[in-house]
C-alpha cells in the first residue's frame, strides 16, 4: 500500500544514520545485499553450494629409503596414517608397496693401494607410497610436514610412477621374455 | 662299409700306379636336391608359428607373475634357527615392576597423543588458512586462483634427506678412504627351456 522508497534513498538514510550515531561508522549492508534465507534443501537447486574444485596432483610416489628397516618402518607407518587420516586419502589413493632390498657390499682399500682392508655389506630398504587424488595445493603441506620430521638416515624422493620402476618387485618372466624374442624374430622376416 | 669296399677294390685292383687315394668327399653321401619352398606356404607357416607362440605368450601371463620375498619381512634362516639359543629366561617381573611399567606407558601415551594432537591442529590450522587464501584469490582474479591451484611440477623429483647425527668432521679428523662399491642384489634368474616348436631357431 505504501510506497516502497527507492534503493538510492534507503541507502543514504541508512549512511546518514551510521555518520551520525554514537556508534563508529560501518558499511552497513543493504537488505538486498544480504544472502537469501536458508531455506530447506528440499526446494534448494544444489549447484548453490557448489565450491570450486580444486584440481588433484597427478599420481606420484613418496619413496622412502633407508639402511635400516626399524626406524624406516616406522616412519612409513606414520606417513601412511598421517596421509590416510590426516589428508582424507581412502586406502584406493594412498597405497603402500614394499620393494625388495637392495644389497651393496663396499671394500675399503688400504692407504695409497688397491689392496683391501675392510669389507663390509650395505642393505638399502625402500618403501613406497603411492598418492593419487590429492589436491594439489596440499601437496606442499604434505611435503612441508614430511620433510621437517624425517628422521636420520631416511631419504624421501618424489617422483612419478614408473613401469621399470615397479618390474624390480617382480621375479623376471624369463620364458616369456623369451617367447617374446622368438616373435620379434618371426615379425622381422626369418 | 663304403670305405671297406672301396679300399677292397684298391687293394685287389691293378690301380697301384694310378693313384687312386681316398679322401673324406669319396665316401661322402650326393647332395640332396633343394626342396623349391612357395613364398605363400612359407608365410603361411611362419604366420601360424608366431600366433602360437603369442597364444603360449598369453597363457603363461595370465598365470600371474612372481614377486621377490623380502628378507626384512619373511626373516632371515639363520636367525630362526638359532632363535632359542638366544633366548634369554627373565624371571618374572615384581608387582611395582608391572605398576611402574603400566604408568610408564600411560605417560607416553599422554606424551604421544598431545604430540599427535598439537600436530594435527597445526595442520589444520594451515589448512584452513590455505584454502581462505585461496578463495579471497578467486574473488580477487580467478585466473590466477587457476594458475594457483594446478599441480606444482617442481615438486616432482624432489630429493629430502633426514637430519645427520653428527656435523662434518674437518679433514684431520675425519679420514677420507678410498674404496669400491660392488652391487649384489640377487637378481633371480633361473635355467629354463622352451618348446622347440616355439622357437625359430636353425635346424640342428
Amino acid at each position: 500500500k505504501y510506497p516502497m522508497p527507492s534503493l538510492s534513498r534507503l541507502s543514504t538514510t541508512l549512511l546518514n544514520y551510521c555518520r551520525f550515531s554514537r556508534l563508529p561508522w560501518q558499511p552497513t549492508r543493504l537488505l538486498c545485499d544480504q544472502p537469501a534465507p536458508r531455506l530447506p534443501r528440499v526446494y534448494e537447486p544444489e549447484y548453490l553450494d557448489y565450491k570450486p574444485d580444486y584440481p588433484a596432483a597427478n599420481q606420484f610416489n613418496l619413496s622412502f629409503t633407508c639402511h635400516e628397516y626399524p626406524v624406516l618402518e616406522r616412519f612409513v607407518k606414520y606417513a601412511h596414517s598421517l596421509l590416510r587420516n590426516q589428508f582424507k586419502l581412502g586406502p584406493d589413493n594412498c597405497r603402500q608397496v614394499p620393494y625388495p632390498q637392495r644389497k651393496t657390499i663396499v671394500d675399503l682399500y688400504q692407504p695409497e693401494s688397491t689392496k683391501v682392508r675392510d669389507t663390509f655389506q650395505l642393505i638399502t630398504y625402500r618403501r613406497v607410497l603411492i598418492v593419487d587424488n590429492l589436491p594439489a595445493v596440499e601437496m606442499s603441506l604434505l611435503i612441508n610436514l614430511l620433510a621437517h620430521n624425517l628422521p636420520e638416515g631416511v631419504n624421501l624422493k618424489i617422483e612419478q610412477p614408473s613401469e621399470e620402476d615397479d618390474e624390480f618387485r617382480f621375479v623376471p618372466d624369463l620364458e616369456v621374455q623369451e617367447l617374446k624374442k622368438q616373435v620379434e624374430l618371426g615379425r622381422s622376416g626369418k | 662299409m663304403l670305405t671297406a669296399s672301396i679300399r677292397h677294390i684298391f687293394n685287389y685292383a691293378s690301380f697301384g700306379s694310378r693313384n687312386f687315394h681316398l679322401s673324406v668327399v669319396l665316401p661322402a653321401e650326393p647332395l640332396k636336391k633343394k626342396k623349391r619352398v612357395d613364398p605363400q606356404v612359407e608365410l603361411e607357416r611362419i604366420r601360424k608359428k608366431t600366433r602360437r607362440i603369442e597364444k603360449e605368450i598369453k597363457r603363461l601371463e595370465q598365470r600371474g607373475r612372481y614377486l621377490k620375498p623380502l628378507d626384512e619381512i619373511e626373516g632371515e634362516r639363520h636367525f630362526i634357527k638359532t632363535l632359542d639359543s638366544r633366548e634369554r629366561k627373565l624371571p618374572a617381573p615384581s608387582q611395582t615392576e608391572v605398576e611402574q611399567r603400566a604408568l610408564l606407558m600411560k605417560e607416553w601415551t599422554r606424551f604421544k597423543w598431545r604430540q599427535l594432537d598439537t600436530e594435527c591442529q597445526l595442520l589444520a590450522n594451515q589448512r584452513r588458512e590455505l584454502y581462505r587464501a585461496m578463495q579471497h584469490l578467486r574473488m580477487l582474479d580467478p585466473s590466477l586462483f587457476e594458475l594457483a591451484s594446478q599441480p606444482d611440477e617442481s615438486l616432482l623429483g624432489l630429493s629430502l634427506s633426514g637430519p645427520l647425527y653428527t656435523l662434518p668432521q674437518s679433514a684431520d679428523v675425519f679420514d677420507a678412504v678410498d674404496g669400491d662399491y660392488r652391487d649384489v642384489t640377487p637378481t633371480y634368474r633361473y635355467t629354463f627351456e622352451v618348446d622347440k616348436k616355439m622357437t625359430f631357431g636353425k635346424k640342428k
